[in-house]
């Protein structure tokens, strides 16, 4: 009884700051050690035999597409959530430029058209494809929810940048509706916005990505095929990483997002360890009043 | 006259843009130039909040009764501003367009590795400095810390207090678990595929729930913005009765 | 010629999307039935509502009260999001009460906003609260002041704003992103009485862990009818409960028929089986 009321003791000493401590050193530690050889590959064999439903169904609609499709990509993120976010803009460019469709890449944040900058001229370069051949980057769009409202009606008042771009397959772009896929990657309401706008109103395609905290309010719309697909979170981009980039993957060297989710899975486990503790503590103390009140 | 003349553009704007979600055809003409207004003002806005900012800020660093600390504070976000504007207004965001050149990939590498690498190479004082530098970083930072708040605010609420409570705590260690791929690891010595679980619980569960709150905020929103167009409430020009 | 061309446009986005003609068909009866309502309050056929108690909205005068003892400020953030959205409306509605009980209480009211259209009409809700109570003298204009529209930033600033002043009631009513834990937690550990409202359900968890009283959803769009002593105000609450109804007893219908028709397919060569599902797969599917 005693050990039992020794350990209790120790861990009403928990505080804030002893969180707080833990935790840091925790994901420092995981993050060193996301590098282990062993650890990357238990890692991506755990994931590709977990690849969420909802991230496969995303991945199969953009590869049923046929070639030549154009297909509107918004990244609409800061660098906060780079870490989810960007792999799958990523993911997205290395699969639709593969496939061969033409990409109208553009940001509703001013902080996410330079990072969409950055991406896509790295995978293009990559893959071989030209700015105004294959891809027109629509720069930052002023506006939010009124800009998606103003795609439904002209494409190119909305995105004015398009007006300067000669790309052959713009000329039979009028409206959104044209298009085949809206893929918007999403830290904020946009998703959703393009869902209830373009998707409810004039039945264009939607699919995309966004944070892991958003998941949970997207699920209605998967779930009514509003919204086609979703890469939610780390672990959107990391099965995002596993489909699109399969057995090029070096398993000692696999991709940062897979790395990330090391770090993310000891401190899930660090969270729910802690609730473990803080409820042994509360029914310790619920038994200890009772066994006061029998005396 | 004061009341009445915003309302009345209230109510006109707001039926136009509602006939305009049925009728685009019909209407889209004015309902574009009302939305092209909507964009002029909101980034016109901004000089609004820049000038704030200076005064608040200018009168809280020269004030005497001020404390070190906050004028020090303030005289950072003043110089800060400045000089991120001039910066920005001379090197613009687009990031260099040379670096690219230069650029080489060895192609053995996976995409986030490259963009480190070519973010090194990215020579723009705005881009390269002020953006990757030190804008990146802190917005990582604040965002970060939720990691440290959240562990702490789970310690706090998830006591299973009654039988509600120990629902809500399995289901948030389930999902919490089935996320990540340390929780099929753990769960397979007992032969469970606890993602399989957290998926259910997503997808089924929490989609119905989640789709009864949405659709009740819906309608509020709905209610809401009759009551704007009907000119019942009042309040955000004032509430003069 | 005219009218006929017109007619034709106005008709071919129905065509296109069947499912806009339920939308705008309901659109219409709610609007006839909030006007109903409203006809009926302005000729004093309704005189009072019955309400259920929201205890976020009751906790209100304890939380300006208690700030007031310690001699505290109160401070209140309006969520992130500009004007347009419904969400900070609604909290400039609430803030228009909490104003009035501050400037009763003689209680300082710090509002740092992220939007600067946000803060010109929260100037002026504030102002025209004060007045209203006889107390303009307090009113403050640089006490509402912007910070910056970078989600973070803000988060970052107001964190600031709470461990330096330690106020002694946070409100956080409005549109919140990740930023509502950050800014709860805070709070929480400057020992501050807290009260949010928010209708992003990814944050509603937070606030709930982490502050006092949480409007939830929609109560947030109630809260302004039900602080409100207008019955016109209130009655509004009447036209919510009702559209939810009209909507609950459509997704009812539509489930059990659906269900019906897969257990006993039979069902669909009745005509009248055929003719309803024909309409719930035209407006109520989506393509």
């Amino acid at each position: 009884m005693g050990l039992v009321s020794a350990i209790i003791g120790l861990f009403r000493k928990i505080t804030r700051r002893t969180i707080f401590l833990i935790v840091a050193l925790t994901l420092s530690f995981s993050i060193i050690f996301s590098n282990v050889a062993f650890i990357q590959k238990i890692n991506l064999y755990i994931l590709s035999k977990s690849i969420s439903w909802t991230s496969e169904k995303a991945y199969n609609y953009i590869e049923s597409l046929p070639e030549g499709s154009v297909v509107l990509l918004s990244a609409d993120y800061a660098p906060s959530t780079k870490v989810e976010n960007d792999p799958v803009v990523q993911g997205f460019l290395i699969q639709a430029f593969r496939k061969n469709l033409k990409v109208i890449a553009i940001s509703l944040w001013p902080d996410g058209a330079v990072l969409l900058e950055n991406n896509i001229k790295a995978v293009a370069l990559k893959m071989n494809k030209k700015e105004d051949e294959d891809y027109v980057i629509g720069g930052y769009v002023v506006g939010g929810s009124v800009a998606i409202e103003k795609m439904g009606i002209n494409l190119k008042t909305a995105i004015p940048l398009l007006k300067h771009s000669n790309a052959e397959f713009l000329k039979n772009i009028r409206t959104a509706k044209d298009l085949k896929l809206v893929f918007c990657v999403a830290a904020g309401d946009s998703l959703q916005s393009y869902v209830k706008i373009l998707g409810a109103r004039y039945g264009v395609n939607i699919s995309g990505g966004c944070t892991a905290v958003m998941a949970a309010e997207m699920y209605p719309y998967i779930m009514s095929n509003q919204l086609i697909g979703l890469f939610a979170g780390l672990k959107g981009a990391c099965d995002y990483q596993i489909l699109e980039l399969k057995d090029q993957i070096d398993p000692n060297n696999v991709p940062e997002s897979v790395k990330n989710m090391f770090a993310q899975s000891i401190i899930h486990l660090l969270i729910v360890i802690f609730i473990i503790i803080a409820n042994v503590v509360y029914f310790y103390e619920r038994y200890e009043i009772k066994r006061k009140i029998k005396k | 006259m004061k009341r009445e003349l915003p309302l009345f553009i209230t109510a006109i704007t707001g039926i136009l843009i509602i006939l305009n979600f049925v009728f685009p055809e019909l209407t889209g003409g004015i309902t574009e130039t009302l939305r092209d207004w909507t964009i002029m003002i909101a980034s016109f806005a901004i000089l609004l909040g820049i000038l704030n900012l200076i005064i608040v800020n200018l009168r809280k660093s020269l004030e005497p009764i001020t404390h070190l600390e906050d004028r020090i504070f303030s005289i950072i976000v003043i110089l800060s501003l400045v000089l991120t504007t001039i910066i920005g207004l001379i090197y613009g965001i687009k990031s260099n367009i040379q670096s690219f050149v230069v650029f080489k990939i060895n192609n053995d590498y996976i995409f986030p590795l490259i963009e480190t690498e070519f973010l090194k190479r990215d020579t723009n004082i705005f881009t390269g400095v002020i953006f990757n530098s030190v804008y990146t970083p802190l917005n990582s930072a604040t965002f970060s810390l939720l990691a440290f708040f959240i562990a702490s605010a789970a310690y706090r609420a998830f006591r299973a207090k009654n039988f509600e409570a120990l629902i809500l705590l399995l289901s948030a260690a389930i999902i919490m678990l089935g996320r990540v791929p340390i929780g099929d690891y753990i769960f397979s010595i007992f032969g469970i595929k606890i993602s399989l679980i957290s998926d259910y619980i997503i997808s089924v569960l929490n989609a119905a729930a989640q789709r009864a709150i949405l659709i009740a905020i819906g309608i509020g929103t709905i209610i809401i913005s009759l009551k704007l167009l009907f000119g019942v409430e009042k309040s955000h020009i004032g509430k003069g009765d | 010629m005219e009218i006929g061309y017109l007619l034709y446009k106005a008709v071919i986005p129905f065509k296109e999307n069947p499912s806009v003609l339920v939308s705008f068909i309901f659109l219409i009866t709610i609007s006839i039935i909030f006007w109903y309502y409203i006809n009926n309050a302005k000729m004093g056929k309704i005189k009072e509502i019955f309400i259920r108690r929201i205890p976020a909205l009751n906790s209100i005068d304890e939380a300006v009260g208690r700030s007031t003892e310690l001699g505290k400020p109160i401070l209140y953030i309006p969520g992130i999001m500009d004007i347009d959205n419904i969400q900070t409306l609604a909290s400039l509605s609430l803030l228009s009460y909490i104003a009035q009980k501050t400037a009763l209480y003689e209680t300082e009211l710090i509002m740092p906003v992220s939007r600067s259209v946000v803060m010109t009409v929260a100037q002026e809700v504030i102002k025209e609260s004060y007045l209203k109570v006889g107390r303009s003298d307090l009113y403050r204009a640089d006490k509402i002041f912007y910070l910056t529209d970078d989600q973070f930033g803000y988060a970052a600033a107001v964190d600031g704003i709470i461990s330096r002043e330690k106020p002694g009631a946070i409100f956080l009513v409005g549109a919140f992103y990740a930023e509502s834990l950050i800014l709860a937690e805070t709070g929480f550990s400057a020992g501050a009485i807290q009260i949010a409202g928010t209708a992003m359900i990814t944050q509603l968890p937070f606030f709930i862990a982490a502050c006092d009283y949480v409007l939830i959803g929609e109560e947030l769009f109630a809260a302004s009818a039900y602080l409100s002593s207008d019955i016109i105000d209130k009655i509004t609450l009447k036209t919510q409960d009702i559209s939810k109804a009209i909507v609950m007893s459509f997704v009812l219908f539509i489930a059990i028929f659906n269900n019906l028709l897969v257990s006993f397919p039979n069902l669909a060569n009745l005509p009248f089986f055929n003719i309803i599902n024909l309409i719930i797969k035209t407006f109520f599917t989506n393509k």
